[in-house]
């Protein structure tokens, strides 16, 4: 009896003190981007382009304005195909063919993310576009979100009860309207979640924007041109050999953590908002 | 006198009415549920073999039988809710009125719009106010209405599942905020708010506390003025209490559930025909 209490201590002690490593690790990290981010920080770093090296200023503004263009533009064109396939696996599974729906979604997230990125480099930089374009980064992006929506999306909505799909479909309800009334606002919170775990992934992607998006110090909307993107500026900034660039790396760095942070707390409260 | 005297009182009298009302009008009713030779499959499964039987209107017809005797599986078959699971599927005729439901041409949802299902566990759309949950069948079957005629509707089948008062104040609220049994008779409202023919009922008190199960009971006895009614549980005492006609289904060795006995609930738990039967509600078995 003794034994068994203190194995049981001793469980909860050693499980605690591992989870307060997890919650270290997030502070350590956070604490660290915000104590050399924040003094690069001011009104001018958010809005201004950045400058050569040697003029005094200059900021991360077309950066912030890409990485949200191709964010959005990635999301677009990811969320239906992502949200799409999970709901055909769950709520139609027709066999076969959802199994290779579901492993082509893990096949394309165990890619790793360079290699999208020279896909699409060959297949639209080199091909379609013809030149670096903050689109081609938008795809590789979006390449990237699909599998992560699909798989978590689906996930929620295996959760979501069958006396719930029963009861729809005893009211007479065609199965694409149970999905559309009742599985999807049930499960909608996850469904959310889900988005914004693709959306902050992508966000802080590098590797596939170097070789699509290809980054730019000029304001540009244009998808069929080059465009800047918060990753790429922060690893230009970091591989410089200036100590203003590395403590610009470390604002950029900063920027990125609350645009992504801006944008989750943004999509949750939307969803958190009554129907 | 307890609570408990209540309900025990009370269900006396619900049983003393239905017995008069049984048979002041017992035999003279038309067939609202025409069942031949239905059987049912899980895959190669076969889980229900030969039923026949006829279901009278405007009365309450139990299922009974052990757990695995194909009850539920019975009653799933008479709204086209059995083949929804993946692999089952059934084979015979099943009259519904004057649609044949496993008929060539005939739509599933053209026989659940017939018919109403209420099931063991209350499931209200936990995303749906009251208010919604009550209106989900026409909004679900895509029917047009105006806002005025779906208050009215609301209103209307509430009253019927005896829910009104309790939650006319606030019908915005969720549906999921109710008690156990108040979510029973939401459900009970909303699958009675397209006004099918038949009403289904799998184990509805089952999940819930006595009085809320009394509730429940008293009306089923109710809607059943007005809409047939098949409800399949697991109390006998409840099957006597609320039925006018009871079946009592088993299954053989290998699994295969048979209706053994159909008739007069009083007949069938006073003078039971088959050693079957008697041994059941004996409490012998089962």
């Amino acid at each position: 009896m003794r034994r068994r209490r203190f194995a049981d201590a001793a469980a909860a002690a050693l499980t605690g003190a591992l989870s307060l490593g997890a919650v270290a690790i997030l502070l350590l990290v956070l604490g660290h981007v915000v104590t050399r981010g924040a003094p690069a920080l001011s009104l001018a770093f958010f809005v201004e382009r950045p400058l050569p090296f040697g003029e005094v200023g200059g900021g991360v503004g077309p950066a912030v304005l890409g990485t949200i263009l191709m964010g959005a533009i990635a999301a677009a064109l990811a969320i239906p195909v992502g949200l799409g396939g999970a709901v055909f696996v769950v709520e139609y599974r027709s066999g076969r063919y959802a199994d290779i729906v579901r492993s082509a979604a893990e096949t394309i997230a165990g890619l790793p993310s360079i290699v999208v990125g020279v896909f699409v480099w060959a297949f639209l930089v080199r091909g379609v576009i013809g030149n670096y374009a903050g689109l081609a980064g938008a795809v590789a992006l979006a390449v990237i979100m699909v599998p992560i929506v699909a798989r978590s999306t689906e996930e929620v909505l295996r959760l979501v009860p069958g006396s719930l799909r029963e009861a729809a479909l005893a009211l007479g309800a065609p199965r694409w309207r149970m999905i559309a009334r009742v599985v999807l606002p049930t499960a909608r919170a996850g469904i959310a979640t889900a988005i914004v775990l693709a959306v902050a992934r992508a966000a802080g992607e590098t590797a596939p924007l170097l070789l699509t998006a290809l980054g730019n110090v000029y304001f540009s909307t244009d998808p069929f041109q080059p465009m800047a993107a918060l990753p790429l500026q922060i690893y230009q900034y970091a591989v410089s050999p200036y100590d203003d660039w590395h403590a610009k790396a470390w604002g950029a760095s900063l920027v990125l953590v609350a645009v992504i942070g801006t944008v989750s707390a943004l999509l949750r409260t939307l969803v958190r908002r009554p129907a | 006198m307890t609570l408990l005297d209540k309900v025990t009182a009370a269900r006396r009298d619900l049983a003393d009415r239905r017995a008069d009302r049984h048979e002041a009008d017992g035999r003279s009713r038309g067939v609202a549920v025409s069942i031949e030779g239905l059987g049912a499959w899980f895959r190669q499964k076969r889980v229900l073999a030969d039923v026949s039987l006829e279901v009278p209107e405007r009365m309450v017809t139990a299922i009974i039988g052990p757990s695995g005797s194909g009850k539920s599986t019975l009653l799933r078959c008479l709204d086209r809710m059995h083949e929804v699971t993946p692999g089952a599927r059934a084979e015979g005729q099943v009259r519904i009125g004057d649609v044949t439901i496993y008929g060539p041409g005939i739509d599933a949802l053209e026989v659940r719009s017939l018919v109403g299902m209420v099931f063991q566990k209350p499931n209200p759309f936990p995303t749906m106010s009251v208010y919604e949950n009550a209106a989900a069948g026409p909004r679900l079957r895509g029917w047009r209405r105006s806002r005025r005629e779906l208050d009215d509707l609301v209103e209307r089948n509430l009253r019927r599942a005896a829910l009104w008062d309790e939650v006319k104040d606030d019908l915005h609220r969720s549906g999921a905020d109710l008690s156990g049994g108040q979510q029973q008779r939401l459900c009970i409202a909303r699958a009675i708010a397209t006004d099918p023919r038949v009403l289904l009922m799998d184990e509805p008190a089952s999940a819930l506390d006595p009085i809320a199960t009394y509730r429940i009971e008293e009306l089923i006895r109710e809607l059943a003025r007005e809409i047939t009614i098949v409800i399949v549980t697991h109390n006998m005492q409840q099957a006597s209490r609320v039925s006018d006609r009871t079946a009592f289904l088993l299954a053989d060795d290998s699994g295969v559930g048979r209706v053994v006995e159909y008739g007069d609930t009083q007949t069938l738990f006073t003078t039971p025909s088959d050693p079957r039967t008697e041994a059941y509600i004996t409490g012998r078995f089962g």
